[in-house]
């Protein structure tokens, strides 16, 4: 099928490993996001906090710089690099996680639904998850830029230059930042990809994405209100991603609180616990599990009409 | 002579051997809770088949199920020998699919689009690039190549289905209303390329249709479907072989003595309408025999029609006959 002789000929040269294709879908997504000037201005973004950490660690181990202003001690200057610290620097790049993927899943997912473009994908050697994996893989390998491997980088920066076996002693730092990312990003990816895939107009996804996060805590905190409890947070999701988080990085205890209730004028105290960390895993499992049920339902070559 | 035919009973022996390109096991598909595809059972074995059936018949559901997009409700379908319900994937490797719908990834060129499904199907970048080019001039695209595919008309969004289905060099082409919204002469264009293929003897292909003619140029072998089950599976070429010519006859008069002696000479008859005979004449019988009978008939014919049997003559039978099944070669 040569350009000049246009004939039909079959092609006869070696084949890609078939456990590699998903990749191809990944590599063109990736061209085609990086094409955008928000997700670049993002990334560039995401890229501050961590920047000026590696700076402030820097600055309290490096003995010269510390004899640059005469102090004896970095304590002199910033408070200890610890786990709120960490904690503080996967809350800002969870932030700007979550606007990476408000730009960059909506259209990913949406578009190929809206042109009718799963058949072209599923009539090859590409299964259904391996096509979502192509998409997704994009997206965690740019969540992973901006949370989990500037954490990892940081926390060996520490270690190495603080020595005296501080990083087996933070550990936990490590494994919170860690997995704590990792949650958030399955948490962001899924959510993403599940309402694109239901929702096919990328503004309404986007909308949706902004929506099932800021909507359902207030319906919420009414419940909380109305019946004296804090089982309406199972409907906030940062609030379940905070108890989470904090009990990988060891800072999280399920607690009690007192609440003045007034009835017929008399104010009684009720006992109220805070949600168990086991509550805010199931509820995080249950939601990511919903996802990936909506997913499988609409990533289809074609859809099945009943009736 | 005899050596031709010693090698062509040989050439056929052989091709028998061969897995047919499709084979259908009772096969059923049901969708939504209803049934689409009902206990189809045939072998296909033709360079060029042709799947032909009305609107709702089921030709969509049947690629789509050989595509490995239904799983089967019951029975088993086999593209050449292998099953596509187990074997689907490594299958798909040497399929390519052309689909009804207007399907496109949007946000990209052409080229760069041919290249992404190259590259799917196992092509390694640079040969995705190079094949993506020359699929693109082979389909009369070569010009817009660079173009997004948003911007194409109709017919070229068929011209860039069919460069996507051809582009990696698939031994079997499924090709969904290939003709569907073309101009004449997209449409000429469209069958010229079918026709290219197919004589080139490198792929298979399955034309799903409604346009009856579109199949008659381009297949050898045609399974008609009606309401989900087999009503013809039928080897075109060799139908059209075997079958004999017949006389379309037009008369005034009396028809019923007038067919009773046609019978008497061993002439078939068939009566369309009351004024019009169908008649297939035994070798020993001459045109001027049938005016000598009408003369000592008091008959006149007035319309005399040589008449070969016709793909549309096939279908409508097959759309007419109250029977729903026919299994295998041959016609209900």
């Amino acid at each position: 099928m040569g350009v000049h002789e246009r004939h039909y000929t079959p092609f006869g040269g070696p084949s890609t490993p078939a456990w590699s294709r998903f990749l191809v879908l990944t590599r063109y997504a990736l061209q085609d996001v990086l094409r955008r000037r928000v997700v670049i201005l993002l990334l560039v973004v995401s890229g501050i906090s961590p920047l000026g950490m590696l700076l402030l660690i820097y600055a309290r181990y490096n003995l010269g710089f510390l004899a640059l202003f005469n102090l004896q001690s970095a304590d002199q200057l910033m408070p200890a690099i610890g786990v709120g610290v960490y904690e503080g620097l996967l809350v800002t790049q969870g932030v700007l996680a979550f606007f990476l993927t408000l730009f960059i899943a909506p259209p990913m997912l949406a578009r190929d639904l809206a042109n009718n473009g799963l058949p072209l994908y599923l009539c090859r050697p590409l299964s259904r998850f391996e096509y979502v994996m192509g998409k997704m893989a994009t997206l965690l390998w740019l969540l992973s830029c901006t949370t989990w491997i500037p954490g990892l980088l940081l926390w060996g920066l520490q270690a190495a230059m603080a020595g005296g076996g501080w990083g087996t002693t933070h550990l936990r730092i490590l494994l919170g930042f860690v997995v704590g990312s990792w949650l958030w990003m399955a948490v962001l990816a899924l959510l993403a990809f599940a309402i694109s895939a239901w929702v096919k107009w990328r503004l309404a996804a986007m909308a949706t994405l902004i929506g099932v996060f800021f909507i359902p805590p207030i319906f919420g905190n009414v419940i909380d209100a109305r019946f004296v409890t804090h089982w309406g947070k199972l409907l906030n999701l940062l609030e379940l991603m905070h108890v989470a988080c904090g009990g990988l990085f060891g800072s999280y205890t399920a607690g009690e609180s007192v609440v003045a209730v007034y009835d017929n004028g008399r104010a009684i105290d009720v006992v109220v616990r805070d949600l168990p960390q086991w509550c805010a895993w199931a509820a995080l499992s249950l939601l990511c599990a919903t996802c990936v049920f909506l997913l499988s339902r609409k990533v289809r070559a074609y859809e099945a009409v009943r009736g | 002579m005899t050596t031709m035919t010693a090698r062509s009973e040989t050439a056929d022996g052989a091709l028998a051997a061969l897995p047919p390109v499709i084979a259908l096991d009772g096969l059923s598909v049901a969708l939504g809770g209803r049934s689409v595809l009902k206990d189809l059972r045939a072998e296909l074995r033709g360079r060029s088949i042709g799947l032909l059936g009305p609107n709702g018949a089921g030709k969509t559901t049947l690629i789509h199920t050989l595509l490995g997009f239904h799983p089967p409700s019951a029975g088993a379908a086999r593209l050449f020998g292998r099953d596509v319900r187990h074997q689907g994937k490594a299958l798909r490797a040497g399929i390519g699919y052309m689909p009804e719908r207007d399907a496109f990834i949007a946000g990209m060129s052409c080229v760069h689009f041919l290249c992404l499904m190259g590259e799917l199907s196992g092509l390694p970048a640079q040969a995705a690039l190079e094949r993506a080019h020359e699929a693109l001039f082979y389909v009369g695209l070569g010009e817009a190549r660079y173009r997004p595919l948003e911007s194409y008309s109709l017919g070229m969004k068929q011209m860039a289905k069919l460069a996507q289905a051809i582009q990696h060099g698939p031994q079997l082409i499924f090709l969904d209303e290939p003709t569907n919204g073309l101009d004449p002469a997209a449409r000429v264009r469209m069958i010229e390329l079918i026709r290219d293929i197919r004589d080139s003897g490198r792929a298979h292909l399955v034309l799903s249709s409604h346009l009856l003619r579109d199949v008659e140029e381009c297949c050898d072998e045609i399974l008609i479907l009606k309401q989900g089950r087999i009503a013809v599976s039928c080897n075109l070429a060799a139908e059209r072989r075997a079958n004999q010519k017949f006389l379309l006859l037009e008369i005034v008069g009396d028809q019923a003595p007038f067919v009773e002696r046609l019978t008497a000479l061993g002439c078939e008859c068939a009566l369309p309408t009351a004024r019009r005979i169908r008649a297939v004449l035994p070798a020993a019988v001459e045109i001027r025999d049938l005016y000598r009978i009408a003369a000592a008939q008091g008959v006149q014919i007035r319309r005399l029609d040589y008449k070969k049997d016709s793909l549309e003559d096939i279908f409508l039978q097959a759309m007419e006959s109250p029977r729903d099944v026919e299994v295998g070669h041959g016609r209900a």
